[in-house]
């Protein structure tokens, strides 16, 4: 009966280090616990196709003028990614004075009065800019249900910078001009992946607001008033220019999203 | 345990030690058979074998441990207690005089403590006075607290008797109650060392209740928990109910505990979420016993082993949440104490702590990993625990 208490508590202590050191081993595995998003939708350009815009409503790729030479021009490539291997890569001609060149992602209608908008955007090379280069532009309606009533509201330009790289602008078109940042310094990399994010209040009084971020650095914030006449929004990651050179200019977007909150540079978009 | 030869001769007072000790004195008794009355002599099934076991071991602790107050003790009881005027002790028998036992019996028990342990005895058994001494002859009977012996002593000698009778009323008095309750009286100051003690009794060491609880191979427990787990980037207290199984009747017995703890909701990095939580363990459990009277044993006990855990978190203002489960795995430690008595249900009181070396990481979308469940977990359960032999 002794020798099988012995033998009892022996199988009981082995058991117990058997247990622990099974449970320290395991215990650093650090399960991840995935409890949901605040990203109402994103784009990462990874199944090659702009699928991502083109089958939500309200969305879109685009690009026009559209001539035989097909010089404007939108496509999914792996020339460049920020992540993944594919990216968007928009070219238009825009080495003509007077003309407008077009090719843009968009999305319009059916979002959030209240939203965070992100994209990456990688310029291969220093564009020089005779009149404008809108890459991230919200429009509105004048009349919500009337397609026919939109128009421009504001646009994120990038303009020739004496750093060498491109300075960031901002152009309101209720004012019909350029209102300066609050920073001086907002200049966008060649070369490099670089974040701009916008949080877009769309409210018809002092509650509305609009704030930049470049790379996490906030550049501008517009408080205090109203924004577009009614909740319908367009929001385009976009390259929109004209008298640009060289030409084509290129530009490459990557990881578009919409979310509740703030994404950041850092953030993730999906699984 | 005892061994039952033992248990029995230990009932039979006659052969015990005090009486060796009676005779060492040079006197001859002898064992009368019983009474006329047909009451048995002896201390008789009446007075319970535990209680005579740690009666006897109290005695000698007073004896040691308080015995230098006897003397002056008893001179002052004698002085102050005439034994005309003693309400406790009374009787018509001159052989014992109540007074003489009295002094015998302030001569085993702390006097300060005597008058009120008698008067509590008194009122519990719903008798009068609560020690009554009869002369009957040649026998001679002692009531106190309710039970009463007679005793046959055809020498009358009456010093003899009254020592009869003092063990007897100490006895039935229980005087490990009486040492535990608080002094009435400061202690008199310390005498010259008495003599040695006539009487020498040969006090066993407590034991627990035999049977009951503390024979358990088989334990389930129940009871209610809390639980607060301790993080750098979340904390969580959380309320439930504990099930516990041992196995086992030797100082190391297998543990299995399982809880279930309401849900609850907390901030994780900023991200609100719905918490829940169900641990469990598997543990070696190392138990002692410790005597806190005839009827009471504490036990003690620590364990050591493995923790499992079900940890589900879902998010509460997310634009779309999700409900996510993973297993957290670490090591625990507790400490408790089980208040065991002589039947098969006891209470018992456990604080435990659990150590996550790697929690899991809680991540929502866009911010990515918001942080990490607690890698520490505190908590406390207290219920009733069942034993099955």
């Amino acid at each position: 009966m002794r020798r099988g208490r012995f033998l009892h508590q022996g199988r009981a202590r082995l058991l117990a280090a058997s247990a622990l050191a099974l449970a320290l081993a395991c215990g650093a595995c650090d399960p991840a616990l995935d409890v949901g998003s605040d990203v109402l939708w994103s784009a990462r350009f990874e199944g090659g196709t702009f699928d991502e815009w083109t089958l939500v409503s309200g969305g879109g790729a685009e690009a026009f003028p559209v001539n035989a030479a097909m010089t404007n021009r939108i496509e999914v490539s792996t020339e460049q990614a920020h992540h993944g291997s594919h990216a968007a890569r928009l070219s238009i001609d825009a080495s003509s004075a007077g003309m407008q060149q077009n090719a843009l992602l968009s999305r319009a209608g059916e979002l959030p009065v209240a939203a965070y908008y992100s994209a990456w955007y990688y310029v291969p090379n220093r564009v020089t800019v005779g009149t404008f280069w809108v890459i991230f532009k919200f429009r509105q309606r004048s009349v919500e249900t009337d397609g026919a009533t939109a128009g421009e509201l504001f646009d994120l330009d990038l303009v020739d910078s004496p750093s060498g790289g491109m300075a960031v602008v901002f152009y309101d078109h209720r004012l019909g001009r350029n209102v300066p940042l609050d920073v001086a310094d907002a200049v966008a990399p060649i070369g490099v992946w670089f974040h701009v994010e916008a949080f877009y209040r769309n409210t018809q009084d002092a509650t509305g607001r609009l704030t930049y971020w470049l790379d996490g650095r906030q550049i501008m914030d517009l408080t205090g008033q109203a924004m577009a006449p009614n909740p319908w929004i367009e929001w385009d990651p976009c390259n929109i220019g004209e008298t640009l050179a060289p030409s084509p200019a290129v530009l490459f977007i990557d990881d578009c999203a919409v979310s509740r909150t703030r994404v950041g540079p850092d953030g993730l978009i999906a699984r | 345990m005892h061994a039952p030869g033992r248990a029995r001769r230990e009932k039979d007072l006659h052969a015990n030690a005090l009486y060796r000790g009676l005779r060492a004195g040079g006197k001859r008794r002898s064992v009368a058979p019983p009474s006329p009355l047909g009451l048995r002599f002896g201390y008789g099934p009446c007075v319970p074998d535990r209680v005579l076991r740690s009666a006897r071991f109290f005695v000698i602790a007073a004896l040691l441990g308080g015995g230098a107050a006897r003397a002056a003790t008893a001179t002052a009881a004698g002085a102050s207690e005439p034994a005309g005027t003693d309400r406790l002790f009374v009787g018509t028998s001159a052989c014992p005089a109540p007074a003489a036992v009295r002094a015998e019996v302030e001569t085993l028990v702390p006097h300060d403590r005597l008058n009120a342990r008698l008067r509590a005895a008194g009122a519990a058994s719903g008798s009068g006075a609560p020690v009554e001494i009869i002369d009957l002859g040649l026998p001679f009977r002692i009531v106190a607290a309710g039970k009463a012996r007679e005793y046959r002593d055809e020498a009358r000698d009456c010093a003899h008797r009254a020592r009869i009778a003092a063990v007897f009323v100490v006895l039935v008095i229980d005087p490990a109650a009486m040492l535990r309750a608080p002094a009435a009286t400061p202690p008199p100051p310390p005498p010259p060392a008495p003599a040695a003690p006539e009487i020498v009794i040969a006090a066993p060491m407590p034991t627990p209740p035999s049977g009951g609880f503390t024979r358990a191979r088989v334990r389930v427990a129940l009871g209610a928990a809390v639980e607060a787990g301790v993080g750098a980037d979340a904390s969580f207290a959380q309320l439930g109910a504990a099930l516990r199984l041992e196995v086992g009747r030797g100082r190391l017995v297998l543990a299995l505990g399982a809880a279930a703890l309401a849900p609850i909701d907390a901030a994780v990095g900023g991200v609100r979420v719905r918490h829940a939580r169900y641990p469990g363990d598997v543990s070696v459990q190392a138990r002692g016993t410790v005597v806190i009277g005839a009827r009471r044993v504490l036990q003690p006990y620590a364990e050591l082993g493995a923790a499992l855990a079900l940890v589900q978190e879902s998010a509460l203002e997310l634009a779309t949440p999700q409900q996510s489960t993973a297993v957290e795995l670490g090591a625990r430690g507790a400490a408790g104490v089980t208040l065991a008595g002589s039947s098969r249900l006891a209470l018992f009181l456990a604080l435990h702590a659990e150590w996550v070396p790697g929690p899991p990481a809680i991540s929502a979308l866009p911010r990515g990993v918001v942080g990490h469940t607690p890698t520490l977990w505190l908590g406390a359960v207290t219920g009733a625990v069942w034993g099955w032999p």
